[in-house]
């Protein structure tokens, strides 16, 4: 998970170095970042989520996002407590 | 149904229900537990297609109950919840919560709450107000 986590960070930060550059073109577009690039750009997320489990499979670390800036948000409390419990 | 005849007072036979909503589980329950509704998380459409191509059954639902939150901007699941469905993060988020700066894994996820009708409105029109969906 940590190896996994560690990736993912690093796409992240290759989509928030060309954000801006994605806005021009792309604001409001759902994208797939994978190995520090653009993949595919979507009008859906669930298009590209798509896309990205096709082309990549199902193990290997990809990003999916919107094409848009992102104000800090909040953390509910409720994230590290865990909002739902259950047996399956 | 009945035929309609001027200046008779008819009204439809439509069977009058309650004008009250009819709790089950006592108001203790809203009292204790907060505004809880049963909830089940689930694997998106797309996964679980892509794990039945894969030969793999896609996990069973994670049921319980939720905290509901109607001036919330997001939806958090927890990370049990999310490592019980297999999920993986499709990116990072940062928040500032109590603790200072986060930096939070993002799921894509399938969130069914149920909610079940106990009682109509009954107004006294002929009119029926319908349960939200």
């Amino acid at each position: 998970m940590t190896d996994r986590l560690e990736t993912l960070r690093a796409e992240q930060r290759a989509f928030d170095a060309v954000l801006e550059d994605m806005l021009e073109r792309h604001a409001g577009e759902f994208v797939v970042f994978h190995d520090g690039e653009p993949a595919g750009f979507f009008s859906t997320y669930d298009d590209a989520y798509g896309f990205a489990l096709d082309r990549f499979g199902l193990d290997t670390v990809f990003l999916v996002s919107e094409v848009k800036r992102r104000r800090p948000e909040v953390t509910s409390i409720a994230w590290d407590l865990g909002v739902m419990f259950g047996e399956t | 149904m009945g035929k309609r005849r001027a200046g008779s007072g008819w009204r439809p036979s439509t069977p009058r229900v309650p004008t009250r909503i009819v709790e089950a589980y006592g108001p203790d329950v809203l009292h204790i537990h907060g505004p809880i509704i049963p909830a089940r998380w689930m694997i998106p459409m797309r996964l679980a297609e892509a794990l039945l191509d894969h030969g793999q059954q896609p996990p069973p639902p994670v049921v319980g109950a939720i905290l509901l939150d109607t001036a919330a901007s997001g939806t958090c699941i927890s990370q049990t919840a999310a490592e019980r469905l297999g999920l993986k993060p499709t990116r990072m988020g940062v928040g500032y919560g109590a603790g200072g700066r986060h930096e939070n894994p993002v799921y894509f996820a399938r969130l069914e709450t149920i909610v079940q009708l106990l009682a109509w409105l009954h107004l006294d029109s002929d009119d029926r107000i319908p349960p939200l969906p």
